[in-house]
């Protein structure tokens, strides 16, 4: 009888070691499974601000594009209104000597006309 | 009761380690769920901030670029307009060279201009005490005939050199109205500015607005 409670004991002794080597396991996953979930939110959170920076620079690089071409376009701009000036200021000219001087276009046109002229 | 035997203990063994095994693949089997889950989790998570991450990112960014942008139309509006300005003055400039050299190529004109610069000095100051004539010549003689048809031969005449015109002063000397080519041609620019550069910026299209 005493054999056959030894063996019972056994078992029993068997049967706690196994649960307790599974609990251990399942532990031992767990802490495998935080460290690498950590791992993989830092990762993702490293990529997301590399993206994030990139994103940003991105659109300020565009922005700076535009405003270069903004600017570029006034320069040209400006540069067409004096060539336009330029060809058009005996007309101008006459326009403001006909008001100052109170007279008309064809005498306003012969003063501008001999001032440069000479 | 039966007496247990070795046998039977053989087999209770056998049934009791197979249960303790289920039990011990069951505990882990949930452990890898759970973990499944805590991964999830993470990811999920982390997936969330660093969508929010960018987005930030992202709107900082445009606020950035509207400030860049808006910043290139302001200075560019400011420089377009420094430009249509000197354009005026250099045309202005012109002009006032051109009557300067008309007017002493041709003294009538500059007669005629004289007399109506002081018409115009009258009329607005109402009674004239005393003419103070400014002259660039040499002309003060024929001048103040021309000055007495106009004001009076009571008035008080004197000439001194400066830009073609006169100061006239009422008769107590309180008031003055300063009748000048100068002041004609300044006149002139703020009335004629905006006309002319509607004038030549028309045909030019406007910077983009901002």
């Amino acid at each position: 009888m005493s054999e056959v409670l030894r063996e019972l004991r056994e078992i029993d002794e068997l049967i706690r070691r196994m649960e307790e080597e599974a609990r251990a396991e399942a532990k031992r996953i767990l802490k495998l499974a935080k460290e690498n979930a950590e791992k993989e939110r830092l990762a993702i959170l490293r990529n997301a601000e590399e993206e994030a920076r990139r994103v940003k620079e991105r659109i300020i690089e565009e922005a700076r594009r535009r405003a270069k071409s903004i600017m570029s376009d006034y320069l040209e701009r400006a540069e067409r209104l004096k060539e336009y000036v330029r060809k058009r200021e005996p007309y101008l000219i006459k326009k403001v000597v006909m008001e100052i001087l109170n007279i008309g276009d064809v005498d306003a046109e012969t003063i501008v006309r001999r001032y440069f002229e000479d | 009761m039966r007496k247990l035997l070795l046998g039977d203990i053989s087999r209770i063994r056998e049934a009791a380690l197979e249960e303790a095994r289920r039990k011990a693949e069951e505990i882990i089997s949930l452990a890898k769920s759970e973990a499944e889950q805590i991964i999830l989790k993470y990811r999920m998570e982390a997936s969330r901030k660093a969508r929010e991450l960018i987005d930030r990112a992202e709107r900082s960014g445009l606020e950035e670029a509207r400030r860049i942008e808006s910043e290139a139309i302001r200075r560019a509006k400011l420089s377009f307009s420094r430009v249509k300005t000197e354009i005026m003055e250099s045309v202005f400039s012109r002009a006032w060279n051109v009557i300067r050299k008309a007017l002493s190529e041709n003294p009538e004109l500059k007669y005629r201009i004289l007399k109506e610069l002081i018409s115009r000095g009258v009329r607005e100051l109402g009674e004239v005490g005393m003419v103070e004539l400014l002259l660039e010549g040499e002309e003060e003689e024929k001048l103040m005939k021309i000055i007495r048809d106009i004001v009076g031969g009571e008035v008080k005449i004197s000439a001194s050199r400066g830009p073609l015109g006169a100061v006239l002063y009422s008769p107590d000397g309180r008031i003055y109205v300063e009748a000048t080519l100068r002041n004609v041609f300044e006149d002139a620019k703020r009335k004629l500015r905006p006309l002319l550069l509607k004038e030549v910026v028309g045909v030019i299209s406007e910077l983009p607005q901002g």
